[in-house]
């Protein structure tokens, strides 16, 4: 593990506490199958008859799944900083919440005017 | 009293986020890039649910097509990381051969992605318009997947030095998992795009 000490204080790269050997090479590539394993599920799922509210449900989740095996796996957030990790998820996923929250509505509202006209 | 920093609370001593400043600032590239993509994939959630008829994209795309250039960004993003690994341990001639692999993914998926638009543009789709609905679709089809190709052959053209430099041993570890990094991320939005555009 590599360390720095600087005004005597001593910082660790947290990035550096991934194993750099033979098992990491494995996780990568169990890492590799589980997102080959999801794609097939979600292709699969997209073709067969399943009520539209679950199927965007499960979709969302799968690809949720697979964003968190490539950031934590191939990208070592989950051996990052919490900060790091917050400043990640609070930056992408809580932005597209809002944005989410601030679309969908006046969306909706367009249609109905349009559908109404 | 001058208040006393607390190394075992803050963890990261006089480094925020306990890592080194080119993690921190490729991170934090990588949201703002990630933001960029978020807009235009929200703008295209608008386009669509303010359309009244969308188009069906399996019936526009070839679901099994978009598979194959999935597996071969995942692939290639599961080659990346064990190059980076490789890197770490000192072993550059694995290093490279690595980086030489999942340079040549990147150039298949954007063969695979040039042949898709090939495809599009010669049953009709343009930025204006295209035979299959809404004319917004097709906007939205050249604007999103365009920007994750460039994405992608910003990468390749990057993943091309770091295999140069890695070959004439002028790379660092540090480095080549900048580099990880970003091809990661690349594979990350196009997550993002294969099941809100081409599956929803």
């Amino acid at each position: 593990m590599k360390g720095v000490v600087r005004r005597g204080v001593t910082m660790t790269d947290r990035s550096d506490r991934f194993s750099a050997g033979g098992e990491s090479v494995r996780l990568y590539w169990a890492t590799w199958a589980a997102l080959l394993a999801l794609t097939l599920v979600m292709l699969l799922l997209d073709t067969a008859p399943v009520a539209r509210p679950w199927l965007v449900a499960v979709l969302l989740v799968a690809m949720l799944a697979k964003v968190a095996l490539i950031a934590g796996n191939f990208m070592h957030l989950r051996h990052a900083h919490a900060g790091l990790v917050w400043t990640f998820i609070a930056g992408l996923l809580i932005t597209g919440l809002t944005l989410y929250v601030l679309i969908v509505p006046d969306a909706l509202r367009i249609r109905d005017m349009l559908v109404n006209r | 009293m001058m208040p006393v920093a607390r190394p075992a609370a803050w963890d990261g001593g006089v480094c925020p986020f306990a890592a080194g400043w080119q993690r921190v600032l490729m991170w934090w590239f990588i949201v703002g890039d990630g933001l960029l993509f978020g807009a235009f994939l929200a703008a295209y959630g608008y386009a669509r649910l303010i359309a009244t008829t969308w188009p069906d994209s399996s019936v526009v795309f070839s679901l099994p097509y978009l598979a194959a250039m999935t597996l071969v960004l995942n692939t290639s993003s599961a080659m990346m990381a064990s190059g980076v690994a490789a890197a770490r341990r000192g072993a550059w001639p694995t290093a490279r051969r690595w980086l030489l692999a999942t340079t040549l993914g990147g150039v298949l998926f954007l063969g695979m992605q040039a042949d898709e638009w090939r495809h599009a543009i010669a049953a009709g789709a343009r930025l204006s318009g295209n035979p299959w609905g809404d004319a917004s679709f097709g906007a939205y089809f050249f604007l999103i997947t365009g920007f994750h190709g460039t994405h992608v052959l910003l990468g390749v053209l990057i993943l091309t030095i770091a295999t140069a430099r890695v070959a004439t041993r002028r790379a660092t570890p540090l480095g080549i998992e900048l580099v990880g990094l970003y091809w990661h991320f690349v594979e990350l939005v196009w997550v993002f795009i294969f099941t809100l555009f081409y599956l929803l």
